[in-house]
């Protein structure tokens, strides 16, 4: 058998990731880095298919029979008990009856047969059952789904398919990534799940929607007043006259943000109304597990309104210092220059696509560089038909960063963080530094970032520690250490700033300068997905798992603007003077932004 | 006539080939995707496409051989498809992995039969969690809670405990002659 002379079974690294991907809780990186351990590992692809195999035989004997046995109890229970039993007679007089002594594989074919004719049966039952449910009041109908979502119930599982009514105790959920569901109650009220969400829906009381964990969106309808839509978190209720809000919960907190209309929020203790608030549009609250009274802030007041949609997917997006034309990377379409404001195509390159972890243009704006996962840096000279591909490789990559002005690159594997300087003129890469891992193989950086010049390079690590390199000399030059893995990272084109994101921590900005930490964003129901500090490293921007795009300023924290953008950015950006935001995902969105300025000092950074 | 009724009914062949053959087939599936819901998709699709295309299969030939291409070719076609979503292996990739499930398909079955013994070889604690991960009807989060651990902890002692029955299942077929 082709394989290394280490066991593949005993290589923890190589058996986290299979674990992750197996728990689908890989990130890009993980399953970039099992990936290329795939491609190039014989022993690992030994190891990865017994991971799947045991995988399937376990989901085979614990799952699938449970499933058809809770299918079967419904099916009996509810409907057709009269025709399981007609058809289990037939089976057993026509089928059963020819073989006195039936083979196990013949009884398999039975069995399957009986499943699929249940599974059928509950089909069509559904279909007939969705339609008297979403006449009644107060049960919600799954009406929009992206990914992968599954209806909970006592007894069994299934994906959720549009037209499934949510009934009580039943629970809906979201994948960790790439997911959402809309729920419709009889009287239009949405209620929208981001991705790695949980709602449920009480078997009894007056609350119509709990949310476990996760975030949603709620459009609400105008709701009688002696009836008011009520929903609830482990920590408040949420009495809802007819409002838009979003509302997240973690294991600490509750968070509920109010674009439009009044909800009043209650805390209980011991089945009594401890606290009441009436929260007004443009504010957010807080109910947290501890007995502090529920904290009010204002949301940020920023307005933008969306200018234009310019039909490009991309993972990158970068705007030229003139602020006329933009730069897009996408994975499968490769690299692409657009005119601003009308997004008129000016060049594409479509060679040597693939996802990107950093794109820059350069100062002179002739020239597109591209750090591509693939292993390489693109030097893409406006004009010229082919772009040049440098190989920049390393053993078992987990993370890449390309400097503002495309002049150095950096990634993290095995053998510690390599920085290069990427040389236009020739069109190559010249080794710089290389720098220690935090503690040797397993303590490679999860991510990487650079300042404007590429002389400061930010590195997060697995177990929250987070330095800054002075590039040249090679040094740390300052350390902090975090909660948890820092992914992802940004450092303002100075050198000052950093922000970073944990799953423990939230986001957190720090001024390198005085050591302060504040948290901007502590709420786990939604994740940073993409984060970088405006050219005058004034503000500093997110893109979020839960469809929204969120503006800071640097120096005191403030929120300066909140966008619902229609879908997960992965790429954000900012030019005129905070004035245009861009943000990129199915397609590029430009935001007209009134000026982003700090507002007066509020209650809560 | 007599000879038709003596012709085994396609249809019946065809499940029990399908249902003899369907564990390996998952498997095989779900390893060139490793996205739960795609690999569900895509068993779906090839289990259609071979029922239509079950007259193109050689009686006396392996089934689960020409299973695995159906389903590789389906694989690829579903990665083609949806090229632009995220954590999909490259047709190289995929190729490779195939490759060496076709190669080593007895060692991966004999893998599933030592699986049996090696469950039963768990403690009562590692066999319920394994039972609430695999079964979907009790959310993992829910019973850490009721179990007071975090989900973390729960989703590391699932990681030790597939990672046990590695090192069992490893053994089983050593002493099977599988080394």
């Amino acid at each position: 058998m082709n394989q290394s002379s280490t066991n593949p079974h005993h290589d923890t690294a190589l058996a986290a990731l299979i674990e992750s991907t197996l728990n689908g809780e890989a990130d890009d990186a993980q399953f970039l880095e099992l990936e290329r351990r795939l491609r190039n590992d014989a022993a690992a692809r030994e190891a990865y298919a017994t991971y799947v195999n045991l995988h399937c035989e376990l989901t085979e004997r614990f799952a699938v029979e449970g499933d058809i046995v809770g299918l079967e109890a419904e099916f009996e229970r509810e409907f057709l008990e009269g025709e399981l039993a007609d058809f289990r007679r037939t089976l057993s007089a026509e089928s059963l009856g020819h073989a006195s002594r039936p083979s196990t594989l013949r009884r398999c074919m039975m069995l399957a047969m009986i499943a699929a004719s249940l599974l059928a049966a509950l089909f069509v039952w559904n279909e007939f059952a969705s339609q008297d449910f979403a006449a009644q009041d107060g049960l919600a109908q799954v009406r929009d789904l992206e990914g992968e979502v599954r209806i909970i119930g006592s007894d069994h599982t299934s994906m959720a398919r549009i037209g499934d009514v949510l009934r009580p105790a039943q629970r809906l959920r979201t994948a960790e990534r790439d997911a959402r569901a809309v729920l419709e109650y009889a009287d239009g009220t949405t209620v929208a799940l981001h991705s790695d969400s949980v709602v449920q829906a009480p078997a009894d009381g007056d609350v119509r929607l709990r949310l476990l964990s996760g975030s949603i969106e709620v459009d609400a309808a105008k709701q009688p007043a002696d009836r008011p839509l009520v929903l609830a978190t482990d920590h408040a209720r949420y009495v809802v006259l007819g409002t838009r809000f979003r509302l997240y919960r973690d294991e600490a907190a509750s968070r509920l943000e109010l674009n439009e209309g009044e909800v009043r929020l209650e805390r209980e203790e011991n089945d009594r109304i401890v606290e009441s608030i009436e929260v007004q549009a443009g504010q957010a609250a807080v109910a947290s597990a501890d007995t502090v009274p529920v904290e009010i802030m204002p949301l940020a007041a920023g307005r933008a309104h969306l200018r234009a949609t310019f039909d490009f997917p991309g993972d990158h997006v970068i705007v030229a210092p003139s602020g006329e034309w933009l730069a897009v990377s996408d994975q499968s379409r490769g690299l692409r220059t657009l005119r601003l404001p009308d997004g008129l195509p000016l060049a594409e390159q479509r060679r040597d696509a693939g996802p990107s972890d950093g794109l820059a243009i350069t100062d002179d704006e002739r020239t597109i560089v591209q750090l591509n996962r693939g292993g390489f840096v693109q030097v893409w000279r406006l004009g010229e038909s082919q772009a040049v591909k440098l190989p920049f490789t390393g053993e078992n990559v987990r993370s890449r960063a390309l400097s503002p002005d495309g002049r150095f690159a950096a990634h993290s594997s095995d053998s510690g963080i390599e920085v290069v300087r990427v040389n236009l003129r020739d069109k190559s890469l010249d080794s710089v530094a290389e720098l220690p891992n935090l503690n040797g193989r397993n303590g490679k950086a999860w991510s990487l970032a650079f300042s404007r010049d590429g002389q400061r390079l930010a590195a997060g690590f697995w177990d929250g520690a987070l330095r800054v390199y002075d590039v040249e000399a090679g040094d740390s030059i300052y350390e902090v250490q975090l909660a948890d893995t820092v992914f992802p990272l940004a450092i303002s084109g100075d050198g000052r700033w950093l922000a970073a994101h944990t799953n423990a921590g939230g986001l957190t900005i720090i001024d390198t300068v005085t050591r302060e930490q504040n948290t901007l964003w502590s709420s786990s129901g939604a994740r940073v997905v993409c984060l970088s500090f405006s050219t005058d490293d004034g503000r500093l921007l997110a893109g979020f798992s839960d469809h929204t795009a969120r503006v800071w300023s640097v120096d005191d924290g403030q929120p300066l603007l909140l966008i619902d953008i229609g879908h997960v950015p992965r790429g954000i950006a900012e030019y005129h003077d905070g004035r245009r935001l861009i943000t990129v995902e199915r397609s590029i969105k430009l935001w007209e932004c009134q000026s982003l300025k700090s507002p007066a000092p509020s209650m809560r950074l | 006539m007599n000879d038709d009724l003596n012709q085994p009914d396609p249809h019946e062949q065809f499940v029990a080939l399908y249902v003899e053959h369907q564990v390996a087939i998952r498997s095989f599936v779900r390893t060139l995707l490793p996205n739960a819901a795609d690999a569900e998709d895509v068993m779906q699709t090839a289990s259609l496409t071979m029922w239509r295309r079950f007259a193109q299969f050689q009686p006396g030939t392996s089934f689960r051989n020409w299973a695995f291409q159906v389903a590789k070719f389906t694989v690829m076609k579903h990665v083609a498809r949806k090229a632009r979503d995220r954590h999909r292996f490259s047709d190289e990739t995929i190729e490779l992995l195939a490759q060496h499930v076709e190669q080593y398909d007895e060692r991966l079955a004999g893998q599933r039969r030592a699986l049996e013994h090696c469950v039963q070889r768990l403690g009562d604690d590692d066999r319920q969690v394994l039972a609430v991960c695999y079964s979907t009807s009790t959310p993992l989060k829910e019973f850490a809670a009721q179990l007071g651990r975090t989900p973390n902890a729960l989703y590391k002692q699932l990681g030790r405990i597939r990672a046990s029955l590695v090192v069992c299942v490893q053994r089983r077929l050593e002493a099977e002659g599988f080394a």
